[in-house]
Parts: C-alpha cells; structure tokens; sequence
C-alpha cells in the first residue's frame, strides 16, 4: 500500500512539475536569450532591462560610472549583475541605459 | 549516496579554505582548491559508511543484510534491477530539472540580485572583496550573509575563467540528484519528485535553497540512516554557511538528535563544526563592521493571523497541498515510525522555527511571505521525505 502511495506522488508530482514549466510558455526547446525568458506567463520585470545590457556591456568602456532607468531596486541590482567591469550608480552615470 | 555525501564534503572543506585564505589576505588559487577538492572528496568517498556496514545495526538488520550477501545470482540480478530503476528515476527528475533551469523557467532573481553579483566580485578580487560588500549601495546584497555559496560559484568561476549564469542554474539539477541519492530506497526517489516540483514552483533554482536543502538533507540522513555524527556535523556546517536559515536548521536538528539518540555529548560534538565556522564567519563580518542580517534580534515578535494565513495559503504550491500529501500519507501508513523520530522532529522544529521568523514585524511582510515562503518551506518537506524513507526501510 505504501509503495503503490508513493508511486502515485511521484506521478503526481511530475505531472505538476511539467504542468509548472509549461507555465513559461513557449519556444520549448530554444535557447532562452535571457535566464529569466520563462519564468511565468507575464515578462519578468528586468527582462528587458538584460536584453539591454547584455549590448550595452560590448561598447561601454571598463570602469565607466553607469546607470538604468528606473532606477529602483531590481534594476539597479540586475544592472550591478551584468555590468561588473562597470561602476552602476544611483542618479545619473557617465551613461544611462533607458530600459522603460 | 557516498559520491554525494563526498561531494558534500569536498564544498564545505573548499569553501572553508578560500574564506580562511581570506580572512588571513591570501589570494586564492582555483588548481590549488581544485587538487584539495578532489583529495578531500576520495578520502570521503572511502570513509563515508555504507548502511549495510554501520555499527548500530539491530540484530534484525544485520540477519538481513547478511541474507542480502548470501542472494541467488537470480535475487542479485532482481535487486540489480530494482537500483537500477531508483537511479534512473532520480536522474529523470535530475533531467527535468536541467530542462526547467536551461529553458529559464526556475531561475531564482536572487541570482541575479546578490549570489551571483558576489560571486563575480569575489572571482575577480581572488578573494572576498571588501570593498563591494561594505560600500553602501551594495547593501541591499546583505554584506555578513554566509558566503559559501558566492565562495563555491567564485570558485567554479575561476576555475571555468569567467562567470556564466547558467552554471549555478544547472548546479540546481546536481544538486537535485544528489539529495536524493543521499536517501535510500523508494524514498529518494519521493525525494527528487519532490524537489523536482518544489524547485519549479518557488522558482529555486541557481539561488541558495537547493545547496541548503541538499546539506540538510545530507545532515539528516547521516543520522537517521548511518549515524554517522562527523558526516553529520560537517553538512550541518554547510548548512550553516549557507543560508541564515541553515543555523536555525542545525540547532534544531542537534537539539532533535540530542532528544531521539538520549545522547547529549554527542550531540554537543556535533555542534562543533557549525559552530567554528558561522562563529568565525560572523566574527569575520563584525571586524569588517558588515553585521547586518545577525543583528535583527531587536525586531519585535508579533503575532499576525494575516502573516499565518500568508504562509498557509504558500504552503498550498499552488497544487491543492500536493509536496505535502505526497509526504505525509507514506509517513501515515508506515509501521516502523519510531526510525522516523529524528526526521520527524526536525521538520516539526523547522516549520516552527519558519513560522518564527516571519512572525517579526516587516513593513512587506505579505511580499517577503509571496516571495520566499515556498522556498523556505522545502526545509520541512525535504525533511518529511527523508522521515517516510526511514519509516517505510
């Protein structure tokens, strides 16, 4: 009784976890351009604020003073994530990167 | 079981040594922590026990481990098979779980917001860079917060020559498969069905949660299955290094020990290694002045009906309670539930201690409930998965 319990919660289980990641939505089986592409079914807030960076980082010089618009919480974080050879600044950098 | 409980090992000794190396201005070398992880794994690897060796096996288990030894080439074969099954299943869930993570579907923003911003730091500084943690506009990052997991992420950073975001979310399915090799028989297989869903419902993955529920659930295997108090003491010490909540989880889990084993000098030697090393950790912080997230003992503790239905209506996963049911009905119609005592204990301990926390007045409280209670109650559940494993071996 207990094995036969047991296999029918990792059955279940699975198929909530497969019911979760279809959640994301598609493409399923392309490579996401972003670590946050499918996370649910809205985009996630600093989606395009990492699209943006990730061109950005090509032309902005090492040890420039950078900022994002807006300036709140997740994007000054995200932008501290994916600029590391930059300096990300609170009010206005030497650029600003509009991510509105 | 001992590939993960050496893998355990070799990340605690690891880590242990770059934050000494540190915290005495030296500059890490990744082939030099590289030889020391791969020496200190093969010597875990051999001594970690197996459960069919340990000492305190009862008369009944060790008749039947021998029985096992003396098998028809035919039962070998049965039972080759049925391991063969178990693995294979956990490495499907492990499989599941790369995909969610390499389609981007369970990333952790924590990811984005401090574990991997320090990581990067900290590779390129070969060191703790003290400087990024105090600066005032890095303190949302929480300076004094256990650094092992930005130390192993620096660490896999140096050694690969760059950090990619996509290492430590596929970490997250290693790690998957790994907590549940730790747990024997059906119940690792329960185990990464559970994680499986757990990491892709909180969205866990690259964050944290999956290195601390793989300590805690190494911790709690190596004395529920092997009562092994060194394999235990350095998980818990891992645990501790993780994540704040990771100290609470080893209080606990020796006090439970202490408790169930009617052992409390043991128990006392376990607390050991967490001891030193958070002790170390934030008195390393303190000299820095980085105290932070250990010095909110002054919040008041205020009971909220609103903050308790929070956390009930998290608990749910959005799955009508499923990582719940799936746990507790094996444990319900399990006979042996006195193997289960310490498990049983220590999840008990962990939902109160949860609830503890998020009982402290925070302006967003239903926010930091919605964003990490899901995640926070794996702790428990993890637990209960090992408890039906041990109640149903």
């Amino acid at each position: 009784m207990q094995r036969a319990v047991i296999v029918a919660a990792c059955v279940l289980l699975a198929g909530a976890t497969i019911v979760r990641l279809k959640r994301g939505g598609g493409p399923y089986f392309q490579r996401p351009a972003t670590i946050v592409d499918h996370l649910g079914p809205r985009e996630h807030e600093v989606h395009r604020e990492i699209l943006a960076l990730q061109r950005a980082v090509k032309t902005i010089p090492r040890g420039a003073r950078v900022s994002v618009i807006p300036d709140d919480t997740p994007h000054y974080l995200t932008a501290i994530a994916l600029l590391p050879d930059q300096v990300v600044v609170h009010g206005r950098g030497d650029y600003v990167i509009d991510v509105r | 079981m001992r590939v993960a409980y050496a893998f355990a090992v070799a990340v605690v000794c690891v880590t242990t040594a770059m934050f000494w190396a540190s915290a005495l201005g030296m500059h890490w070398n990744a082939w030099v922590l590289l030889i020391l992880a791969v020496l200190v794994a093969c010597f875990a690897w051999v001594r970690a026990p197996h459960p069919a060796l340990r000492a305190t096996l009862s008369r009944g288990e060790r008749e039947m481990y021998l029985s096992l030894l003396s098998l028809s080439l035919r039962e070998r074969v049965a039972e080759g098979r049925v391991r063969g099954a178990r693995l294979a299943t956990i490495v499907a869930f492990a499989l599941l779980t790369a995909y969610g993570v390499l389609t981007a579907r369970e990333t952790c923003a924590d990811l984005l917001y401090f574990w991997g911003p320090k990581a990067v730091r900290f590779a390129a500084a070969g060191g703790i860079d003290l400087a990024f943690l105090k600066a005032p506009e890095h303190f949302l990052m929480h300076p004094d917060y256990p650094p092992l997991v930005p130390l192993a992420y620096a660490w896999a950073a140096m050694l690969a020559g760059g950090f990619s975001y996509w290492g430590p979310l596929l970490l997250t399915a290693l790690l998957l498969g790994l907590t549940a090799l730790l747990v024997p028989g059906r119940g690792g297989v329960l185990m990464a069905a559970l994680l499986a869903f757990g990491y892709a419902q909180a969205l866990a993955a690259g964050a944290a949660d999956p290195m601390l529920i793989f300590f805690e659930v190494a911790a709690l295997s190596a004395l529920t299955f092997l009562d092994a108090p060194l394999l235990a003491s350095i998980a818990l010490a891992g645990a501790a290094m993780t994540k704040v909540e990771g100290a609470a989880f080893a209080v606990v889990a020796i006090v439970a020990y202490a408790i169930v084993s009617r052992r409390p000098l043991r128990a006392i030697g376990i607390a050991v290694t967490p001891a030193i090393l958070l002790g170390s950790s934030i008195a390393f912080a303190r000299m820095h002045g980085m105290i932070d997230s250990y010095a909110r003992g002054t919040t008041p503790l205020v009971w909220s009906p609103e903050a308790l239905g929070a956390i009930v209506r998290s608990a749910s996963y959005h799955a009508y309670y499923l990582p719940w049911l799936a746990v507790l009905l094996p444990i319900a119609l399990a006979k042996q539930l006195k193997r289960a005592a310490l498990p049983l204990l220590v999840a008990a301990g962990s939902l109160a201690y949860i609830v503890f926390f998020y009982m402290h007045a925070d302006a967003n409280l239903e926010f930091w409930i919605a964003v990490s209670a899901e995640r926070v109650l794996l702790t428990p559940l993890a637990a209960l998965a090992v408890a039906a494993a041990a109640a149903s071996e």
